[in-house]
Formats: structure tokens, C-alpha cells, sequence
């Protein structure tokens, strides 16, 4: 559970927000017995119980598969299911269909498919209490943790100082009676390919063709229509593709 | 007697011919009067003899035959709508933005180049890369996004788009679903554009996002399964700009995918065409029946797309294909099914390639390897104010100063990737030079100087070569005709010092590299082609020796007077025109001078002599 000094802290770091923040000038005390504003408001009271665990729901609950309503059992129920909960369960069909979609094999018996099923299921069940949450629906799902402070912020904006923007702009030319910005086109070299070997940009410097396990000239070569290739009713992304003979052949 | 082969017997019966392989030469003869048998009557000749028909008469009769039988197909101009239907469509573009490094990674972007030579660690996903935003992508991306009239979002963020195939090395694309980084924009389209006629004076289709994207590997199909990577590819940054479905013609739609190649190669962002391979158009077709005033809009039909269509022909007649297949399935009581489907060039109807059912779930996630992307406003405005004047500018400019028709501007601008129009500038600035006029001020209506160059540096030029590339025209507008001399000889044509014939001939030869450059006056002085027009009276002796004997002409000119006939008859007039042109010296004289002149004295002189005689 949380570590008493940090509550300690957060709540109070809460009441003085709340108090900040209320309204026409009404201080908002922490006694419990008086009548205004509500308990529910009191950081003190709020997170002195606690609401739900993660054994809770990770383990399925004995009882409340079917319940939505009650809150007076003594041990707190996790927050509520939605009452369609059943058809909402992972079924064997739709797993075969997400491995296959991440390339992954599919179950070779009974009990580890029953197994997947059951963790997947799990793993659900906390995602969906996690969704339900008021006011879930309106925070945006971390992507990343980033600094998105405004310094933060300033500091990753691309503007005309950034060094690589900098640097494509003075090599650009203004060009004919209309004065539009061109990029200067490179000179092609006699043997028409247009980079000698001493231009190789940065990050070009390594053997790409040594990746190849089959290869033709400068070409890697890859074969489809194989077996054990992930198939997904007319193409997976593309028509034609056979993605796992090839990536077999690319790694 | 051996049996003798129905191919050989029928061609006795029909045509009277015996073969005579294995006849010795008695035999031929016998054979030769058996022939006779076949000239009876009695055997009917089912062989028609073909007449030698006009190969036009046979075309005609073809293409009514084609008509009667309702195989000919309709011309696109004509096939615009179809009564009681209303099309919708939606475009999606893929341009390949114009930078020196790719999206993430600091390989270069190449065109053509040596197959895997710019690859880098990431582009082949290679365990342990990581992407690395290049900036200077931006760029380009930032100046489509502005041409297309978007508000550039300060803050937008990466996705992965993931679904597995040999030219997607990391098994996921970089593109950006949730947070693109331009929306909201604007192309309008005009008839000089091309849109349909139906669509009236101006279309505005509205542009939905503008995003940033990947580009795939480069895949060649050999024989057997087998296929070629080539990795170049992969990475190179794309934008993606999904228009609203507000297009209701197949022209109009073939005609923004034409200016938005058009607008995207003027800023600089995307300079390799449909043909090169640099710009791709998947186009999004759904019908459903038209409104009438009383009733209530129906939704939209259920669309199918179409991928993969590689020229503006193609986009065209697709969408006709589809709406015609969808209209066919919807009046026999079908249902559309929302597919995926492709078009060849040269055929009649789109192909299926993807059901509903395979369908990918691409499963759409931020990317967490990459933060948002954040552009500043002094990058924006800076961009914005460094554009220049762009196309549609241009060619009201070309209109409205110096009298152009659309056509011709447009023609200018086309022509030789954009280098046409500044030879055309660099002729006028001479020639204005040369002629002591001034830039500005005077109307459209003064500037016959620019509409001759304009016809000379299209028609003229054009002339000269059978492809247009033979000119060798610099992107900085020079060619095998240099600018000075091509305005030298314009300066006297406008002039009138020489005439037209003589221009042309001069023209081939600086073409030619007879005349040095510079050289133009110096070459009619020396070969003496001024040209020293005959006076009004030398006319007047011309007109009068060409008149005699042609009282037939005058009468008809008469008869024009006193208004017996309708119309003023040019024709005749013309042909007297041409008889004093044969009958003078030619280099001395100028058609329309001629033709002014005789007009005169058949007024004044002709006509009444006649009416007293």
C-alpha cells in the first residue's frame, strides 16, 4: 500500500489545492463532523480506504460477475463490471485471430490455449477496470514519458534554429521570375549513379548486404508462397504477401 | 481412292481452287478442266467477293455498327454523370517528399540509384536501432501542407501501423493516425483545370488532414515466386493528403490529382511526378441515388477503393468503371460490398483484391520510441512568406497582363518542367528592351508584342523539333534558340521589318547554328530580306490588272450590296487576294495589306463601275 509519509504529503498537497480552488471564498475545513462541504471532498477520508487491489482483480472474483450495483459488502468490489461482461470474454476464435495477426504461433494443445485464454482474460478484466474509472475516457492513454513541460516542449520544437533546418535552407536557391525556393539538385556523377564512394551520407557505412542470407548481385532475395506463412483470408497489409517465409529470409 | 480432307473439299465447293500438292504436271491439267464444275451455277458461292471499300468509309461504318450495338464505348467527355445517381468520391495521395536525408534515419534518399547503397542500420530494422527524426524533413512537408491551404498543427504525434510483408523490414509503418500535422485545407479547381463541366466555374474540395509517412522497400517480381529487395526505399518520408468525399465527377477528380502534383512540384515538395513513380493516388467511389427537392438526402452508398492507380487517365476511368459496376449491382437489387479492388490499364471494369473479410487489423498505437512533434511558428512563417507566387498566381498573371489565352499560360507552364515560361520571360524582357517599351501599366489589350512571343515560344518553337527534349531548354530558360536572337527577330516582325515567312526561316536558322548569335540583323542585311513593301498605288496597279475577267466574283460581291445574299463573301475576296500575290513579287508583299486594299477599291472603284455598266 501507499507509504504513510507520501500520503501524508499528497494530502496535503491536496487540501491545499482544494483550497485554493474553492468557490466564492468558502475555506473548506478538514473536520469530518461538520455538516459542509461532504466527506467525500476530505482527502483524509478519500484515501484512507482503499477501493480496490490488483490480486482483486487479477484473481476472478467469486461473486460479482453478475453484480453492478453493490457497494455494501464488506470486502469492497472491484468498480464496476460492465453487465455484458460475458460476451465481452475473449473466445478461442479471437485468439487464433491475434496470433496470428502478431505472427505469433498458434497453441499446440488444450491446456495452453485454456492457459493464454485465461491470462489474456485476466489481463483484461484490468484493463476494462482501469477504463472504468470516471473521467478515464477523457485523459489521453500515455504514449511515453516524456517531458511535456513547456520548456519541455520549447526545447524539442523544430523552428528555423534546429540544425538540420538550418543547414536544408542555406543550401536551397531561389529560382526563376516567380522566386520559388528550390533545393540545390545534386550533381549526377559520370557513372550515373550519383553517389561516388567518398559521398556516402552518415549511417551508410556497413555491410547491408551482408544481412541478406540470399541475395542476387545487390538484390536480397526473398520467396513467397512458402509454408507456415501467415496467411490472413486475401493479404496481410499487401496482396501477395507471405510474411514469415520472408521474414525468415531478412533476419 | 484415298479420302480427301473436308478443309479440301470445302475449298473446292466454295472458291473452285484444288490444291495440287503431289500432282504431277498431266494430272494439273485434268484437274484444270475439272474447274469447270465449279463455275456451274448450280454450286452456290458463299465466299462474298470484299469490294475495295475506302478504309475511312470502313471506320464510319464500324463505329455506327458499334453505336447500333451498344458495344461502343462512351467518350469520357460524354460520360460525366449518369441521370438519377449522384457519385461521391474521396482521394487519398501518396507524394514522395523532395529531401536530401530520409524520415528517421540520416541515410540519403536516392532516385534510381544503385540498389541497397543508402540503407542504414534502421531502415532494415536492424535489433537496437532507433529512429532518429531528421528535421530538415520537414521542409518540404511544411510547404505542401501550406500550398494546400492546411493549419499546421504545433503538436502532432507518431503512430505505428503494423502489419507484416517483406518491404517493411520493422513490420510496422511510422504514419501519424491520430495526430496528423496539417488539417483542414483547401485546392480550388477551375475549368482550365479540367474539371468536369457539370461542376460549373470553381470546385473547392475541402483537404481533411495532411500527415507524414514511411515509404516501403522497392520490390521486383522475377519468375517463380521469387522477388527482388531493393531497400533504398525504405523510409524515405511521404505525406498522405486524404481529401473530404466532396468530388461528384470523375474528371474533376482526375483533375485535382493533376494540380495537386502540380502545386506540390511548384513548392518544391514532391518533384517526381505520377509517371516517375513519385506520386500515387488510391481513390475511394461510392453512388447513391440523387435526391430529389422533397425527399431527404440518403446517407453515402457503401464505398469500395481502389488502389494503386498510376496516371491521371487511370483515376479517371476507374472511378467510371466502379461507378458503373455499382449502379449495374444496385438497379439489379444487389448489395455493394465495401472492398478493396485494383484497375490495369486498357481494361473495362475493376478487379477484386481484397474482401471485407481480409481486411487488416492494423492495430493503430502511438509510437513510444518517438515524441510528438513539435513545429515553430517562425519555422511556419518563414515558409509561408518564402513561397513565392504560386501556379494559379502565375497564370492569372499571364492572363490578365499580358493577354494570354488559359490555354497558352497553361501550356507555358507545362511545358519542359516549368522552363518554357521563364524563356518566354527572358524573350519578353529582351524584347521589350529592344522594342523601348516599359514593363507594366498598359493593359492587356497593348501588349501584342507579349502575345507574339508567347505564340512564337509555344507554336513556333515547338515547330522545330519532334520533341520537345531536343531543345535542350536550361531550367534557367535557354536553348538551342537563345533568348536575344529569338527577340531580335520578334523586335522586327512586330516592327514589320521583315515578314512572317522570312521570321521563320531566320528562326530555323539559329536553330540551326547558321546565324551566330547576335547575328540576326546581320544575317538579313547580308542575305537581304527587308522587307520593302510595295506602296498603296503598286497595290491599287495589282488589284486592277487582277480584276480584269472576273466579272463572275464581282457579281458576287454585288449581289452582297444591293443584299441579295447574307454574308460578306469572304472566300472570293480571299481568292483575289491570292491572285495579286501570285501576280506581284511575293517577298514585297504583305497579305493583309493586300486584302485591305482590294476590299477598298472593290468599294470604291469595282462595284460602281460595274453597277453603271
Amino acid at each position: 500500500m501507499a507509504n504513510p509519509p507520501l500520503t501524508r504529503a499528497l494530502t496535503r498537497h491536496l487540501s491545499q489545492h482544494l483550497r485554493r480552488t474553492s468557490t466564492r471564498g468558502q475555506p473548506i475545513r478538514h473536520s469530518s463532523t461538520h455538516p459542509s462541504p461532504p466527506t467525500q471532498h476530505d482527502p483524509f477520508t478519500l484515501l484512507s480506504k482503499p477501493t480496490w487491489s490488483v490480486r482483486q482483480l487479477l484473481d476472478p472474483p467469486t461473486t460479482t460477475s453478475q453484480d453492478t450495483t453493490t457497494t455494501t459488502t464488506t470486502t469492497t468490489p472491484p468498480p464496476q463490471q460492465p453487465p455484458s461482461q460475458e460476451e465481452e470474454e475473449i473466445t478461442e476464435q479471437q485468439l487464433h485471430h491475434l496470433l496470428r495477426l502478431s505472427a505469433l504461433p498458434p497453441p499446440s494443445s488444450e491446456s495452453e490455449t485454456s492457459s493464454l485464454l485465461s491470462t489474456l482474460r485476466a489481463q483484461l478484466r484490468f484493463v476494462r477496470a482501469v477504463q472504468q474509472v470516471p473521467g478515464a475516457s477523457s485523459v489521453q492513454p500515455l504514449a511515453a514519458i516524456r517531458d511535456e513541460t513547456a520548456a519541455g516542449m520549447r526545447e524539442a520544437e523544430i523552428s528555423l534554429h534546429t540544425a538540420g533546418v538550418k543547414e536544408a535552407l542555406e543550401q536551397e536557391e531561389i529560382w526563376g521570375r516567380c522566386r520559388r525556393p528550390r533545393r540545390r539538385r545534386r550533381v549526377v556523377g559520370e557513372t550515373g549513379t550519383g553517389t561516388a564512394a567518398e559521398e556516402k551520407a552518415a549511417g551508410e557505412e556497413w555491410d547491408v548486404l551482408g544481412m541478406a542470407t540470399e541475395r542476387v548481385g545487390r538484390y536480397f532475395v526473398v520467396r513467397s508462397g512458402g509454408s507456415g506463412s501467415v496467411k490472413e483470408g486475401g493479404g496481410n497489409g499487401k496482396e501477395g504477401g507471405s510474411a514469415a517465409s520472408a521474414a525468415a529470409a531478412e533476419s | 481412292m484415298s479420302r480427301i480432307s473436308t478443309a479440301q473439299l470445302a475449298k473446292y465447293l466454295l472458291t473452285g481452287s484444288i490444291t495440287h500438292r503431289g500432282c504431277l504436271h498431266a494430272r494439273f491439267r485434268m484437274a484444270a478442266t475439272n474447274r469447270g464444275f465449279a463455275n456451274d451455277a448450280r454450286v452456290q458461292r458463299t465466299t462474298p467477293t470484299i469490294p475495295a471499300v475506302p478504309f475511312r468509309k470502313q471506320l464510319k461504318d464500324q463505329n455506327k455498327a458499334d453505336k447500333a450495338s451498344g458495344n461502343k464505348r462512351k467518350k469520357n467527355v460524354d460520360n460525366q454523370t449518369v441521370p438519377g445517381w449522384e457519385l461521391t468520391v474521396g482521394i487519398e495521395i501518396h507524394a514522395q517528399l523532395n529531401t536530401n536525408h530520409k524520415f528517421f534515419s540520416p541515410a540519403a534518399t536516392s532516385f534510381q540509384d544503385s540498389p541497397n547503397r543508402h540503407v542504414a542500420l534502421f531502415d532494415l530494422a536492424v535489433p537496437g536501432s532507433q529512429p532518429l527524426f531528421q528535421s530538415e524533413t520537414l521542409i518540404p512537408a511544411v510547404r505542401a501542407a501550406i500550398a494546400l491551404g492546411c493549419d499546421i498543427q504545433t503538436v502532432s504525434r507518431f503512430d505505428r501501423k503494423h502489419y507484416f510483408h517483406w518491404d517493411q523490414p520493422s513490420g510496422y509503418q511510422i504514419t501519424q493516425y491520430y495526430h496528423p500535422f496539417a488539417r483542414d485545407g483547401r485546392v480550388s479547381l477551375y475549368p482550365r483545370d479540367g474539371i468536369a463541366p457539370a461542376d460549373g466555374d470553381r470546385v473547392d474540395i475541402e483537404i481533411e488532414r495532411v500527415q507524414l509517412e514511411q515509404d516501403t522497400a522497392k520490390t521486383t517480381a522475377i519468375a517463380g515466386n521469387v522477388h527482388w529487395l531493393d531497400f533504398n526505399r525504405v523510409g524515405v518520408p511521404l505525406i498522405e493528403i486524404i481529401t473530404k468525399p466532396q468530388i461528384h465527377h470523375p474528371a474533376t477528380a482526375a483533375a485535382l490529382v493533376r494540380k495537386v502534383q502540380m502545386l506540390l512540384a511548384a513548392v518544391d515538395a514532391c518533384i517526381f511526378g505520377m509517371e516517375a513513380g513519385g506520386l500515387r493516388a488510391d481513390v475511394n467511389v461510392s453512388v447513391r441515388r440523387a435526391g430529389g427537392a422533397a425527399s431527404p438526402r440518403t446517407p453515402l452508398g457503401t464505398r469500395t477503393e481502389i488502389k494503386n492507380l498510376s496516371s491521371f487517365k487511370a483515376v479517371e476511368d476507374a472511378i467510371i468503371a466502379e461507378r458503373d459496376r455499382q449502379i449495374a449491382i444496385l438497379e439489379a437489387g444487389g448489395i455493394v460490398e465495401g472492398e478493396t479492388r485494383g484497375w490495369s490499364l486498357g481494361s473495362t471494369e475493376t478487379r477484386r483484391l481484397r474482401g471485407k473479410e481480409g481486411e487488416v487489423d492494423y492495430r493503430y498505437m502511438p509510437d513510444p520510441d518517438l515524441g510528438p512533434l513539435v513545429i515553430a511558428d517562425d519555422l511556419v512563417a518563414r515558409l509561408a512568406d518564402s513561397m513565392g507566387i504560386l501556379p494559379d498566381q502565375e497564370i492569372d498573371d499571364l492572363v490578365g497582363s499580358y493577354g494570354l489565352s488559359t490555354k497558352d499560360a497553361m501550356s507555358l507552364l507545362t511545358l519542359d518542367d516549368g522552363a518554357r515560361v521563364q524563356y518566354f520571360y527572358n524573350v519578353l524582357d529582351a524584347l521589350e528592351e529592344r522594342l523601348g517599351l516599359s514593363h507594366d501599366a498598359s493593359p492587356a489589350s497593348d501588349q501584342r508584342h507579349a502575345q507574339l512571343a508567347a505564340n512564337w515560344c509555344l507554336h513556333e518553337l515547338g515547330k522545330l523539333t519532334e520533341l520537345s527534349s531536343d531543345l535542350a531548354m536550361t531550367p534557367d530558360g535557354e536553348c538551342r534558340v537563345p533568348s536575344i536572337d529569338l527577340a531580335a527577330i520578334l523586335a522586327h516582325l512586330h516592327g514589320r521589318d521583315i515578314t512572317a515567312k522570312v521570321a521563320k526561316e531566320l528562326l530555323w536558322g539559329v536553330f540551326r547554328g547558321e546565324i551566330p548569335s547576335g547575328g540576326v540583323t546581320q544575317a538579313i542585311e547580308s542575305n537581304g530580306l527587308w522587307f520593302h513593301e510595295l506602296s498603296e498605288g503598286e497595290y491599287a496597279d495589282l488589284a486592277d490588272r487582277v480584276i480584269q475577267g472576273e466579272d463572275k466574283v464581282l457579281s458576287e460581291f454585288l449581289r452582297f450590296k444591293q443584299g441579295k445574299a447574307k454574308a460578306y463573301p469572304q472566300g472570293k475576296l480571299m481568292f483575289l487576294v491570292g491572285k495579286m500575290m501570285r501576280a506581284g513579287v511575293e517577298q514585297r508583299m504583305d497579305p493583309s495589306s493586300a486584302e485591305k486594299v482590294m476590299r477598298a477599291r472593290l468599294e470604291s472603284v469595282y462595284l460602281p463601275a460595274l453597277e453603271a455598266s
